[in-house]
């Protein structure tokens, strides 16, 4: 590449073989992270003020649902939970917390010490889940990843106060790639695992559960709606979804199915936001799509033309 | 067109690029490594008993030779202090295995001195079954989250359920002891809701939670078909006063096998 491109961030040292394995060490376009620290950050920021924010006495007081000692046995001392807020006082504590992790997540939505305000965020969602599990779910797990990786990742480089870019100087600039596998690796832990507890299911591999789960009055978001739905469509829905959670790690890499399989995940995602009460879960995993986007091809042309060895890579 | 190579990363020399090489093979390895062994079996220690044992991980041993199994439960204990330290904890099993074929809602039931009582709805409950309303998302998703952790320890507990699997739901009190507080809480927010709405009203002596169970059409249903008559039991009751008795918890959890309500004994955790 010689001087084509300017590459940013920290390159880690990784031993034989895995220094040789391209997947494992290539470095992706700026843009892609940077896009992924966005609209994680957007997402986050709509969750704070959104969802937390109304009801954030009754979720994090003690004469509520909260309190320090909603889960005391959580951090015993044969776990290793830990919470800012057990350090903090009740009476001004969270509120504190809370305007800390706001403030991250701002950092982060204009790229200012992108990796400092990625930890800021990650350290303060954790805090938030341990002292109160209960309000969160299995998304809320995956958004601790993702806050880690965005801090990791380099992703202030480009499209933000941070940024290495100038006008003087405006190269493509390249970033260790590494984070963004490490998301991919997730998700596709998180798919597989729950395609299999699926496939034993013997309600998920008769289709019924889709028309169980959109009729209940509690879970789903329009069961009025669903229930003027044909049976087999319910039960297509659940079967579509079961070969696709399996097959994802697979056909996320695979080229020719690479971009159908994660514009259907998009998909899934945004289905499961507007029809079940799944909440941040569709949301938090939508913005780890976000790094496997070719988010370069918004880059200002360099010169006339970009070069040929600036084409995207793959996405995973 | 055939993509180009992209460049690859030739790590500087020194510690930090190693010790940043560690941790991401070690990130990238975990989702991985965690969820296998959650398949290889463990023997259980009062550390996994907070606040149910994992319904993911394997129970028991694998094999006779101690030296393996240990150094099996090693590597688990490892996988679980980092997701524990990183909240990167793993064991996905999403909206399985199944969905019951009625809906649960919870109701606070206050029950007064004089005999009287008063019900705080979920602010989830259907007004109208047959009518119900199109929600939007997002929006209580964390007040929906908290419930849906209590309503789903009663999610089977169907007649028919019950009866086939006695041994099953007779412990169902010991699920209510392991989860006090987040039932404890949700009926004195629900006390303390109705407080405010009737000022001057009376504190009450107890507070039942009731499952309300609305039975969804069968797929092979009309769409307007009548519904199958919803049905209620008592999952827990919470006495606002405090315990009853020294050594007991300020709540009972219900037996649906006996049909009766169950003292509760604090027990302190390892």
């Amino acid at each position: 590449m010689g001087d084509a491109v300017t590459e940013a961030g920290l390159k880690p040292w990784f031993p034989w073989p895995l220094a040789r394995w391209r997947w494992w060490t290539e470095s992706v376009p700026a843009e892609r992270v940077a896009a992924l620290r966005i609209v994680t950050a957007l997402v986050l920021l709509f969750d704070l003020l959104a969802c937390y924010l109304p009801h954030f006495v009754t979720l994090f007081t003690a004469d509520a649902l909260g309190g320090r000692d909603l889960y005391a046995g959580r951090f015993r001392a044969d776990h290793a939970y830990w919470s800012a807020l057990r350090a903090l006082p009740d009476a001004w504590g969270p509120q504190a917390l809370f305007a800390v992790w706001v403030a991250g997540a701002v950092g982060l939505l204009v790229g200012w010490r992108p990796f400092v305000c990625g930890l800021v965020c990650w350290a303060c969602a954790v805090s938030f889940w341990n002292i109160n599990p209960a309000p969160h779910n299995g998304g809320d797990r995956l958004r601790h990843t993702l806050f880690l990786m965005v801090a990791c990742s380099a992703s202030g480089a480009v499209w933000g106060v941070s940024s290495v870019r100038s006008n003087t100087d405006p190269r493509p600039v390249m970033v260790p790639g590494w984070p963004v596998k490490v998301l991919f690796v997730q998700l596709a832990a998180l798919y597989l695992l729950s395609g299999y507890y699926k496939a034993i299911s013997p309600q998920w591999r008769s289709g019924f559960v889709m028309y169980w789960a959109s009729h209940d009055l509690y879970w789903s978001l329009y069961p009025g709606t669903a229930a003027r739905l044909p049976v087999w469509l319910h039960q297509f829905s659940a079967w579509i979804t079961l070969v696709w959670e399996l097959g994802f790690p697979v056909l996320a890499v695979l080229k020719g199915t690479r971009a159908a399989t994660l514009i259907l995940g998009v998909i899934f995602h945004l289905g499961t936001l507007f029809t079940l009460d799944v909440g941040a879960f569709a949301l938090y995993s939508v913005a780890c799509y976000t790094a496997f986007a070719p988010w370069e091809r918004l880059r200002r042309p360099f010169g006339t033309t970009a070069r040929r060895d600036e084409s995207p890579p793959e996405a995973t | 067109m055939k993509d180009a190579p992209l460049p690859t990363s030739h790590a500087k020399s020194g510690p930090l690029p190693w010790l940043v090489g560690l941790f991401a093979l070690w990130q990238v390895a975990f989702p991985v490594l965690a969820n296998l062994w959650e398949f290889v079996p463990r023997r259980v220690t009062p550390a996994d008993h907070y606040p149910e044992l994992s319904n993911t991980q394997r129970w028991g041993t694998f094999t006779g030779i101690e030296p393996a199994q240990r150094a099996s439960e090693i590597a688990g204990d490892v996988f679980a202090f980092w997701g524990e330290v990183t909240g990167l904890k793993q064991g996905w099993n999403m909206f399985t295995p199944d969905f019951p074929p009625h809906t649960v809602v919870p109701v606070a039931e206050l029950h007064f001195a004089n005999g009287t009582t008063a019900r705080v709805a979920s602010r989830f409950a259907p007004a109208d079954p047959d009518r119900p309303q199109v929600r939007w998302p997002l929006v209580h998703d964390r007040e929906f989250n908290y419930e849906a952790n209590i309503t789903m320890l009663g999610w089977h507990a169907d007649e028919d359920t019950v009866r086939a699997k006695p041994d099953v739901w007779a412990k169902f009190p010991d699920r209510v002891r392991d989860n006090n507080e987040l039932f404890a809480h949700w009926l004195a927010w629900k006390m303390r809701t109705h407080l405010t709405a009737n000022p001057g009203a009376p504190e009450p002596v107890e507070v039942v939670m009731i499952f309300r169970y609305i039975p969804t059409r069968l797929p092979h249903e009309a769409a307007d078909a009548p519904r199958r008559p919803a049905f209620e039991r008592p999952a827990a009751k919470w006495y606002p006063g405090g315990p009853r008795a020294p050594g007991l918890l300020a709540l009972e959890g219900f037996d649906p096998v006996a049909k009766r309500f169950v003292p509760l004994k604090a027990v302190t955790q390892p």
